[in-house]
């Protein structure tokens, strides 16, 4: 196993690759809900959160991923005890969370040496600094992830579209759902480092929404949106490669390409 | 005499304290009824619907159900996320889905392959429900509560932004399949006179109390009940069957 991981982590292009399949299949199966559940800006915060974490964890010299967990999970449980009030909407809390974490991260960036280089590392990743541990916690939670959504997807396709329908047929809700945002969460954790804010976010949103335009049903749906994600990744990374540009954001304008192509050739 | 299926004791509802909706609530629900909720928009008859539902708790008083009642419940369409393609069979099948349970079993893909043949909507079934006209997606969804053999079937507005055509299907519809079983249906509308033509009881919201009617053949009673409720003035006037109201 070790042998095996060392000889991954040596070859850039493979270490690379691998943890882009990875992250590609999980965020981009995970968006599927976040774009039903119209929860894209929650998923922007959860990982300013995250990147919070991160870099008081740095600051503070503690395990980044503890850090990263602990502010991660204290920010999903605010979205989730929050009750609705019609003066204080759940966007206006979202996008209070969103501004704070970011500035409050960028001022503790700002007293290290190091604010310019992190602060990219941290948009757009760094596989450079990825490390055995990194790429175990990321199998880790692909298959976690991939249980999950075979396990529940019925479940949150139905709780999305019809929430009250679905608790009175007796799906509990409130539980899935805190689920649902911690495996989000702990996806963009885990690859927070190798795949930056940015390319998390992409998986989470486009390929999800270009494959809706062209898919007449659920299961074509999930099959377009892997193919987008996957298939971008795969391009992106050699074209990265070749012409020596950054990976990450080389793969989110393939997704947009390659997801706008594939809309457009599959809708025809 | 009907067995009493649920029983509701000085009841409050409301999303707070500080906004009670609905105030000292008391009645009983028997088998086999069916009870028109009638009230102007606002209210509170969703907020009614939704505590009986369990979906909002009382903020006082008492909800007692007879042992294992299974709700049914249409929620009004507009609240439904047509974002996705599901088919009219996906949404058949949404009925069986359990916390804890990966795929349909034999029985339940039998039980959707039965009610689709006998309210024939077979032509429908791979049909995307986010396609069809406001009165055949009530029609689905009503199906798919049925598919939970309810004691009390509830329907929010089912009847809103539907023309006259799909109104008198959608209400026929539940006519007739009340006669095979004998749950008890709680249909809310603002509609008055569409529901008072198909009601046993009508349970009249305004100002913040419900007034029940159980009369509702009386044609004088009703007049004065309502008008008093509603603070207008009405006349019904019926011709054969059906009840036609004038404010």
């Amino acid at each position: 196993m070790n042998t095996i991981l060392e000889h991954l982590t040596q070859n850039l292009f493979l270490k690379s690759l691998i943890i882009g399949i990875f992250s590609s299949i999980t965020l981009s199966l995970l968006g599927i809900f976040v774009v039903l559940k119209r929860a894209i800006f929650i998923t922007l915060a959860i990982a300013e959160l995250a990147v919070l974490g991160l870099v008081a964890g740095i600051i503070i010299s503690f395990n980044a991923y503890l850090s990263m967990i602990l502010v991660t999970f204290l920010g999903l449980c605010l979205f989730s005890f929050y009750k609705k009030d019609k003066n204080f909407s759940e966007d206006s809390l979202v996008g209070i969370v969103y501004a704070v974490s970011f500035s409050l991260s960028v001022l503790l960036l700002s007293k290290t040496n190091f604010f310019e280089t992190y602060i990219l590392d941290v948009l757009s990743g760094n596989i450079l600094i990825v490390k055995n541990w990194d790429l175990i916690f990321s199998i880790f939670i692909f298959l976690v992830s991939i249980v999950f959504f075979i396990l529940f997807n019925r479940q949150l396709f139905f709780m999305y579209s019809d929430t009250h329908t679905s608790y009175v047929f007796g799906i509990n809700y409130k539980i899935l759902n805190f689920i649902f945002f911690i495996i989000v969460g702990l996806n963009i954790i885990f690859f927070l480092r190798s795949i930056g804010l940015i390319l998390s976010f992409s998986y989470l949103v486009i390929p999800c929404s270009f494959a809706l335009i062209s898919s007449p049903n659920i299961k074509q749906l999930i099959y377009k949106n892997l193919i987008i994600s996957v298939v971008s990744t795969i391009l992106g990374l050699i074209f990265s490669f070749i012409i020596d540009l950054p990976s990450t954001p080389t793969i989110v304008v393939f997704l947009f390409i390659f997801g706008i192509l594939f809309s457009r050739v599959f809708k025809s | 005499m009907k067995n009493k299926i649920l029983e509701v004791k000085n009841l409050f509802c409301g999303y707070n304290k500080k906004q009670k909706v609905l105030e000292r609530l008391s009645f009983s629900i028997y088998e086999g009824e069916f009870i028109g909720l009638v009230g102007p928009n606002a209210s509170g008859k969703t907020t009614f619907l939704k505590t009986i539902l369990g979906i909002i708790k009382p903020l006082k008083g008492k909800i007692i159900k007879n042992r294992n009642l299974k709700f049914g419940y249409v929620p009004q369409i507009f609240t439904i996320n047509e974002t996705y393609p599901f088919s009219v069979y996906e949404i058949l099948s949404f009925a069986f889905l359990k916390n804890f349970k990966l795929n349909l079993e034999i029985e339940d893909k039998q039980k959707i392959d039965d009610i689709i043949e006998k309210f024939n909507i077979k032509d429908l079934k791979f049909e995307l429900y986010r396609n069809l006209s406001g009165g055949l997606k009530q029609k689905v969804l009503i199906l798919r509560s049925l598919l939970k053999q309810p004691d009390i079937l509830i329907l929010d507005e089912p009847t809103n932004d539907l023309d006259l055509f799909n109104t008198k299907m959608v209400l026929e519809f539940i006519k007739n399949i009340k006669q095979d079983k004998n749950f008890a249906v709680i249909f809310a509308s603002h509609n008055l006179e569409t529901v008072l033509n198909y009601v046993d009881r009508l349970f009249l919201v305004y100002n913040g109390a419900i007034d029940i009617i159980d009369e509702v053949e009386d044609i004088d009673f009703l007049r004065k009940k309502i008008s008093e409720v509603f603070k207008v003035d009405i006349k019904i006037h019926k011709i054969e069957d059906w009840k036609f109201i004038k404010v």
